[in-house]
């Protein structure tokens, strides 16, 4: 298209509302691609977020191409101010700290998107199967669900990671015991309601198998809700990871991560060079800003149920 | 009401006992023996009898039920077993940290309510104003930012802007309570920052629930000044949600003081658990653990109670 006037952006738009009005039954299924543009279009925010998202996720895989020095090669001398040379600085030892930024995002994201994949399939595996079985099943487990509720979730990491010992896959452990509960609390109470529906009285009826009722019509509709619990746990993950990487519990301590520059850069630095704290301190802030917000416009248009939550 | 308390009660008592087999099995995870780990700390020697003797002193020889028994009735006496680490009862260094971590919590909290009300309030009388747009942009920042984040970007703007620092540590409140309260007002910001955030975010939708009732509009057609219509229809129906909030977010923010503990050199609990999670004392971890989840579930049930006694609505659903 070329240049519009408002009032011609004005009548495409009711064109097109017109057409889906007319054409809704017609129209092939919607595509990913289609979605995903419909998604910016009307979550323009939400896009945005997506995309730095990406981007985080992208810089996080090929960090060791990018990184323009090695995070831990002395490159600069000590406490080089941001400046062309040092983007973001060097730390006390003269390391780099823009490298150790992108690298430190490694660890972050490995550690946030598997806890969250394990956790939060675990949950919804589990919720159904409350919701569904009911019963004794159901009450034992919403007791235990209820127990593990009552841990604060830094506490509860801190006496996994004190009993598992500290490695970055026992990070992934203890976030996954922590995500768990919450993601069975909300799938389960979906399903409550899903398994009320005619659908789902229909399969029973013609003589399904609760397996089969389970897996071929009950998990689709919690798919929207799994997609959006996941999005919003994964600020959650990643905000524990660091914060077990600042307590010292966390990560070993050579490698970068964020939560570990911070505890560097926020002890004796923060007067004279508070770059070393500030600029991981907002890696984790941007991320989860935008994971946040993500969150917000995927809950928003995938499934209006949760709205409130 | 009688009915709905003890419903809840019935649900409370079996959420405990699980919170305390959980924290038993979790500190059981540990892979090893624990007498064997004292023993071999420092490379020491040690023979075979005083490995059998100490796990005989620990109680580790026994079978596990009789040692999560044992531990539970000690529980219910107050007694938390005793320190891998300092040789004396946990309980003894417990009684003088809980204190601190409570007053920190309790002045987190506060502070956090006493700005998000507020916030939230003018927020959802002024929808899609300038007010509101900055309101919310300052919570959906203030839900995002981890708490050892905000607490060090406090106090790097106290030193920017201030050139000046309150002083680190901590002074008892009994003895010097300018002192402490002047050492307590940066932690406990830095530490309900999240809690305002959120709080000031259910007070706004709350709040804009309320103000499109029938009620509001009767009470402002009979001519009511609205100060007295926000006041005494919109926010004392709005505050009930708030609160239910407030209570769990008060209990969430335990997790939190480990953090600012850390950061702001406060003698409490939080750094006494960290200490204790290096020093690999089992015990102190497993005290600490089952108090705070037990505080918790103890918190969630008043609010509960609360909520039932406030808001007769609740009692029958």
């Amino acid at each position: 298209m070329t240049t519009q006037t408002p009032n011609d952006a004005l009548s495409a738009r009711n064109a097109a509302a017109v057409d889906d009005a007319v054409l809704s039954d017609m129209r092939p299924r919607p595509t990913l691609v289609g979605n995903i543009l419909r998604f910016c279009r009307t979550k323009p925010l939400g896009g945005i977020s997506a995309a730095i998202i990406i981007l985080t996720v992208l810089a996080a895989i090929f960090a060791p191409v990018i990184v323009p020095h090695d995070p831990l090669d002395l490159v600069h001398a000590p406490f080089v101010a941001p400046s062309a040379v040092a983007w973001l600085g060097s730390d006390d030892l003269g390391r780099d700290v823009f490298s150790r930024v992108i690298a430190g995002a490694r660890i972050s994201m490995y550690v946030g998107i598997m806890s969250v994949l394990i956790g939060i399939t675990l949950g919804t595996a589990i919720g159904i199967l409350s919701a569904y079985v009911g019963g004794v099943l159901d009450l034992t487990i919403q007791r235990i669900v209820d127990a593990l509720m009552a841990f604060p979730a830094i506490i509860m990491a801190l006496g996994l990671m004190a009993a598992l010992g500290a490695s970055v896959n026992n990070i992934v452990a203890a976030l996954v015991v922590i995500l768990v509960p919450g993601a069975i609390r909300v799938i389960r109470s979906q399903v409550l309601s899903i398994k009320e529906l005619d659908y789902t009285l229909a399969a029973q009826a013609i003589g399904a198998r609760p397996w089969r009722i389970m897996l071929r019509h009950i998990l689709p509709n919690v798919t929207a809700s799994y997609i959006v619990l996941s999005t919003i746990t994964l600020g959650l993950a990643i905000v524990i990871e660091a914060s077990l990487s600042f307590l010292g519990v966390g990560v070993p301590p050579d490698v970068p991560t964020w939560g570990g520059m911070l505890t560097e850069g926020a002890s004796q630095y923060i007067r004279n060079a508070p770059w070393l704290a500030v600029f991981p301190g907002l890696a984790i802030s941007v991320i989860v800003f935008s994971i946040n917000f993500l969150g917000d416009a995927l809950r928003d248009s995938l499934d209006p149920r949760l709205r409130g939550r | 009401m009688r009915q709905y308390a003890a419903k809840r009660i019935g649900l409370f008592i079996p959420t405990v006992l699980l919170v305390t087999v959980i924290v038993f099995v979790v500190m059981r995870l540990i892979p090893g023996d624990p007498a064997l780990a004292i023993l071999s700390a420092d490379d020491a020697a040690y023979t075979e009898q005083e490995l059998q003797e100490l796990r005989v002193e620990l109680g580790t020889d026994r079978p596990i039920v009789v040692q999560y028994f044992d531990w539970m009735s000690g529980l219910l006496r107050g007694d938390f077993g005793t320190s891998f680490w300092w040789n004396g009862p946990v309980m003894d260094r417990l009684g003088e940290r809980i204190p601190v971590t409570i007053e920190l919590a309790i002045l987190g909290i506060g502070l956090a309510v006493i700005c998000a009300v507020p916030l939230g309030v003018l927020s959802a009388i002024k929808p899609d104003s300038p007010i509101d747009y900055a309101s919310r942009i300052f919570t959906l920042v203030g839900i995002s930012i981890p708490t050892f984040f905000s607490g060090i970007l406090l106090t790097l703007i106290l030193i920017r802007a201030f050139g000046w620092l309150p002083p680190l540590g901590y002074e008892d409140i009994w003895e010097d309570p300018w002192a402490n309260i002047k050492q307590m007002m940066l932690p406990a910001l830095a530490l309900g920052f999240y809690d305002m955030a959120f709080i000031a975010r259910v007070t706004r939708s709350s709040m804009m629930e309320i103000l499109r009732e029938d009620y509001m509009r009767t009470a402002r057609s009979k001519g009511l000044r609205e100060r007295i219509v926000l006041s005494r229809h919109g926010l004392k129906n709005a505050v009930l949600p708030i609160l239910t909030i407030s209570g769990w977010q008060f209990g969430r923010l335990f997790g939190g003081t480990v953090i600012i503990e850390r950061i702001f050199l406060i003698p409490g609990i939080g750094q006494l658990l960290i200490d204790a999670v290096f020093q690999r004392d089992f015990p102190t971890i497993q005290a600490i653990i089952v108090i705070v989840a037990v505080s918790i579930v103890v918190i969630n049930l008043l609010v509960d109670l609360l909520y039932g006694w406030l808001d007769p609505r609740i009692r029958y659903a």
